[in-house]
């Protein structure tokens, strides 16, 4: 009866043996004290382990998850507002030099046209030429520089975030 | 609500309400505390890494395809999570060398006269606690959420074999435990 390992009583245990394996443990473990000891053992191991008892959390744990949920949501809020504000901003600049550059080409091209242009949009190009005439035209480089490194900053975070987020 | 299954309680997240996210997390935490309290070895730790698995979770709900159960998903996350705590701190390296098959330092260390006149529960939890992260792991899924070996192999990424390995080695430790501290005829 030697040759009946652990193993073999592990699988007594789970019922993992067929109708002939477990008739033939049986009658090994009735007819050796020390299989049945050792099979006995196992059982109590199994009983033990299954009586083990759930360690518990700090009671406002839930309540800590709850609240970093809704703090990271209101960030994310912010965040989408920021980028929508930068991409906004940027927005309006590009037009700002179309426009500008459109008024360029057009007084370039018929000096004439400029009877055509009203008064109204040659006011609004004469405000861009001047907003991006010498004098302004490196402050606004800076900006939109500033800009740019900001939202691309941004952009890298949150990639790297979903990035992290999609790993795990 | 909390008689709703995991599943209807995760499409409720999924449709705006945050707050229902509370059942799950009531749900799980004590038992992933626990298993992460065993593979970590440090209650500060088991929580913190509870906390980040439990957000993790909830910003990945959207990618969670209702094909598994959650608890297998969830705990996924946890086992991965604390792999990745206990590399941080080089423990891991220390428990990697105490592989499933060099359990006997335990046997030893609890057949030892120092220990006879404490309680079996107590010393079971103690060698509970100083398993190696793997073992721990596969005997609070078994024992704790009552995951079945296929669940357990899921979320180890192991093949369901090596789970029964860990579990029935796990079991042999505490049964040779018994054995040799002529333990049986007190629990009998």
């Amino acid at each position: 009866m030697n040759n009946i390992n652990d193993e073999m009583l592990n699988k007594f245990i789970d019922k993992e043996l067929n109708a002939e394996q477990i008739r033939i443990i049986d009658e090994a473990i009735k007819n050796s004290p020390e299989l049945k000891s050792r099979y006995l053992a196992l059982v109590n191991a199994d009983s033990v382990l299954r009586k083990m008892n759930f360690e518990s959390v700090t009671p406002d744990f839930t309540k800590s998850v709850l609240q970093r949920i809704q703090r990271r949501k209101l960030l994310a809020k912010q965040q989408k507002h920021f980028l929508f504000a930068v991409i906004s901003l940027l927005g309006i600049i590009t037009l700002g030099i179309v426009v500008y550059l459109f008024y360029q080409i057009i007084s370039l091209a018929s000096p004439e046209s400029d009877k055509i242009v009203t008064t109204y949009s040659k006011d609004l190009g004469d405000y861009f030429s001047n907003l991006f005439g010498k004098k302004n035209i490196s402050i606004f480089g800076s900006v939109l520089s500033f800009i740019m490194l900001v939202s691309s900053y941004f952009l890298y975070e949150y990639q790297k975030k979903s990035k992290n987020n999609f790993n795990h | 609500m909390k008689d709703l299954s995991d599943i209807e309680i995760i499409e409720s997240v999924l449709k705006g309400n945050t707050a229902d996210y509370t059942v799950i997390v009531d749900r799980y935490k004590n038992k992933s505390f626990t298993m992460l309290k065993r593979m970590l070895r440090n209650e500060f730790d088991a929580e913190e890494v509870l906390m980040d698995c439990f957000m993790k979770a909830y910003n990945n709900l959207a990618s969670f395809k209702f094909e598994s159960k959650f608890s297998t998903w969830f705990y996924k996350i946890v086992y991965n999570t604390a792999l990745t705590k206990l590399s941080g701190i080089k423990r891991k390296v220390e428990n990697e060398m105490q592989s499933i098959d060099d359990l006997d330092y335990l046997v030893s260390k609890y057949s030892a006269e120092d220990y006879n006149k404490k309680e079996l529960s107590e010393i079971i939890n103690k060698i509970i606690n100083e398993l190696p992260e793997k073992n721990a792991a596969v005997i609070t899924m078994f024992y704790l959420e009552e995951m079945s070996i296929e669940e357990i192999s899921q979320v180890l990424n192991i093949s369901v074999s090596n789970v029964k390995v860990i579990l029935h080695r796990s079991r042999n430790l505490l049964k040779d435990i018994i054995q040799k501290r002529n333990l049986l005829k007190e629990i009998l």
